[in-house]
């Protein structure tokens, strides 16, 4: 089926797969909570 | 602006133009022109997303927001890394093994065709108005503070953009988009390098987020429960999810950006390259609104920033009234001056009191400061009747123009105009693809040539090109334009995400049950925007809710044997 339509190809490009790629972007809105929480704290 | 701001500004779009319809050129089947060919690489897709959402206003009317409110917007765009996950799991594979051209025919392949058609009238109510806005919004401020006449912006912005848009649909327009974005990015970091330069001497970059924390603009994260509040952490996770999932996932004009793409790879790459970006997109662009509220610490700002309607008010009866709150604006704008000279120096030396002291004053100050431009605003009103008071979409324009050295001012003006390129391009694109695709040949050209519905999607694209600029030329007529659109933009949008949201994950409720939720939930929506208070926003999360729980409902309680 992939062969016949590469456009259906969904292997991910890194981290094996692609629930580790969306744990990854998860956490990457995580730090940035706490980033702007210490931002806002330190400067309130 | 100088012959060498002139130069940048066309230079950049006729650049970026030529070079994304150069790039794009060849033949072309209606499929390639209102989808792509499964070529798009995840860079163009993320770019093009990015900068489909970014309109000339993201780069007018933020800044004025981090000018008069802080960092606090920043929130709002919380729920969308969550919703570009949920986008990329669950709507991606299953848009790219249906092979559709538009996000509401996935709608008749999991229910029937009335229920597609509604999905795609929907969008095209909403999307066709808020194009004209996307047009007249920035050409009324650009028009107002570069002195440029209104209507040959209006219609050569948007001549501009239709030609282009239909030399080569969605290709082009996504090619053309990863140039824009880039430019806008660029842009906005050359602005922001810039402002810092053109503080004070003694004022350094930590200095100046020293004095923005000490008046409040330092303000990122709210993490209370108060739903009167607008920005919260909460409303940005929660209320920013559905708003998110609705718009990427449901509307045309972003879907088409990540139909095209060479794999389900390639489009999850770059919705989720736009779910790590977003948020410190705008926090630098809010950034560039502090900075210039930091600049402005040192250097007395226009008491009105709308220098048209400050001349207007000079000629009025209230012109001395006026005249004598600029006079006590600059009072005030000298003696927070100086506290905040005090308050950078106190801190250099670490005195510890006398920065509290410089502190307290520059706080009361500018306590005194938003009373008198308080009092300004409602003097506008009276002298100006239907003249609108709030000018903050003119503080970055007016900044730029005032302070900002001659190219990097060419650059910012090319910046709000590629923005408003982008957007208006892929409103024209999804609107003339969606009427090709989901109406025209649906319903009366199924058996039509290729050739005939690559001419039809052209024709559609400047059709609907035409009625954004009508709409556009006239919008100056109708009060609180902005307000309305959006208002009717979440009327629609709740119905529509809860018939994707049904579609996807309670499999069992079928065509006629989602058909008949939607139309009574989309009348209940309406009903709670013309019986009630409810903030608009919500009505987002109401018709979404109402759509899924009706659907379950009728589902429930009609015959197996009428169920589509």
């Amino acid at each position: 089926m992939s062969e016949e339509r590469p456009e259906l190809d969904a292997r991910p490009p890194l981290l094996g797969r692609w629930r580790n790629i969306y744990l990854a972007v998860v956490g990457v809105l995580v730090l940035q909570l706490v980033i702007y929480t210490v931002l806002t704290k330190v400067y309130s | 602006m100088k012959a060498l701001d002139w130069i940048i500004l066309v230079g950049t779009t006729l650049a970026i133009v030529g070079w994304g319809t150069w790039k794009t050129r060849g033949p072309r089947t209606a499929a390639s022109y209102l989808r792509g060919d499964y070529e798009q690489r995840w860079t163009t897709i993320g770019l093009s997303v990015m900068a489909t959402q970014a309109s000339a206003i993201t780069f007018l009317s933020t800044p004025g927001q981090g000018y008069e409110d802080g960092m606090r917007f920043v929130q709002f765009y919380f729920g969308l890394p969550l919703a570009m996950i949920i986008i990329s799991a669950v709507f991606v594979p299953i848009f790219y093994k249906l092979r559709v051209t538009t996000a509401y025919e996935f709608l008749e392949a999991r229910f029937d065709v009335k229920t597609r058609l509604l999905g795609a009238f929907l969008f095209l109510v909403q999307r066709g108005l808020g194009t004209g806005v996307t047009i007249y919004a920035p050409a009324i401020i650009l028009s107002t503070a570069l002195g440029w006449p209104l209507e040959p912006t209006i219609w050569g912005t948007g001549g501009v953009v239709i030609l282009y848009t239909i030399t080569g649909g969605a290709r082009t327009v996504s090619a053309t988009q990863k140039q824009q974005m880039v430019l806008m990015l660029g842009g906005m970091l050359v602005a922001a390098v810039v402002i810092v330069f053109r503080l004070p001497d003694h004022v350094s970059l930590p200095r100046a987020i020293d004095v923005a924390g000490a008046l409040g603009h330092v303000n990122v994260m709210n993490w209370s429960f108060d739903w009167n509040d607008r920005y919260t952490v909460w409303s940005g996770l929660l209320g920013g999810l559905f708003l998110q999932l609705a718009y990427f996932g449901t509307d045309q004009s972003q879907v088409q950006r990540y139909l095209g793409g060479e794999s389900v790879t390639a489009s999850r790459l770059g919705l989720l390259f736009n779910g790590v970006l977003k948020i410190p997109m705008q926090f630098l662009i809010l950034g560039v609104g502090v900075l210039v509220f930091v600049f402005y610490q040192f250097t007395a700002p226009p008491l009105v920033f709308n220098e048209r309607v400050r001349a207007a008010v000079g000629e009025t009866a209230q012109a001395g009234e006026f005249a004598a709150l600029e006079a006590r604006w600059a009072e005030v704008q000298a003696t927070k001056r100086a506290a905040a000279d005090r308050f950078v120096t106190a801190l250099d030396a670490g005195d510890d009191a006398a920065a509290a002291d410089a502190r307290a004053v520059i706080q009361a100050e500018a306590k005194q400061a938003a009373d008198v431009r308080k009092q300004a605003q409602t003097l506008v009103t009276q002298a100006l009747p239907g003249e609108t008071a709030k000018d903050a979409d003119y503080v970055f324009i007016t900044f730029v123009k005032r302070w900002l050295p001659t190219g990097v001012f060419g650059l910012l003006v090319a910046v709000i105009m590629a923005a408003a390129m982008s957007a208006i391009a892929s409103g024209l694109s999804s609107l003339g693809a969606t009427t090709t695709h989901d109406f025209y040949r649906r319903v009366f050209g199924r058996e039509a040539s290729d050739a005939h519905l690559l001419r039809a999607s052209k024709a559609f694209t400047v059709l609907w090109g035409l009625i954004a600029l009508c709409f556009a030329s006239f919008a100056a007529m109708i009060d609180n334009l902005i307000q309305a659109v959006n208002i009717l933009g979440s009327l629609f949008y709740g119905t529509v995400l809860g018939l994707f949201l049904v579609a996807f994950f309670v499999k069992w409720v079928r065509g006629h049950a989602a058909f008949f939720a939607a139309l009574v939930s989309q009348a209940a929506v309406i009903a709670v925007y013309v019986l009630t208070e409810v903030g608009y926003l919500w009505f987002n999360v109401i018709g979404c809710l109402l759509v899924v729980v009706l659907g379950v409902a009728l589902q429930a309680v009609l015959p197996r044997s009428r169920a589509a």
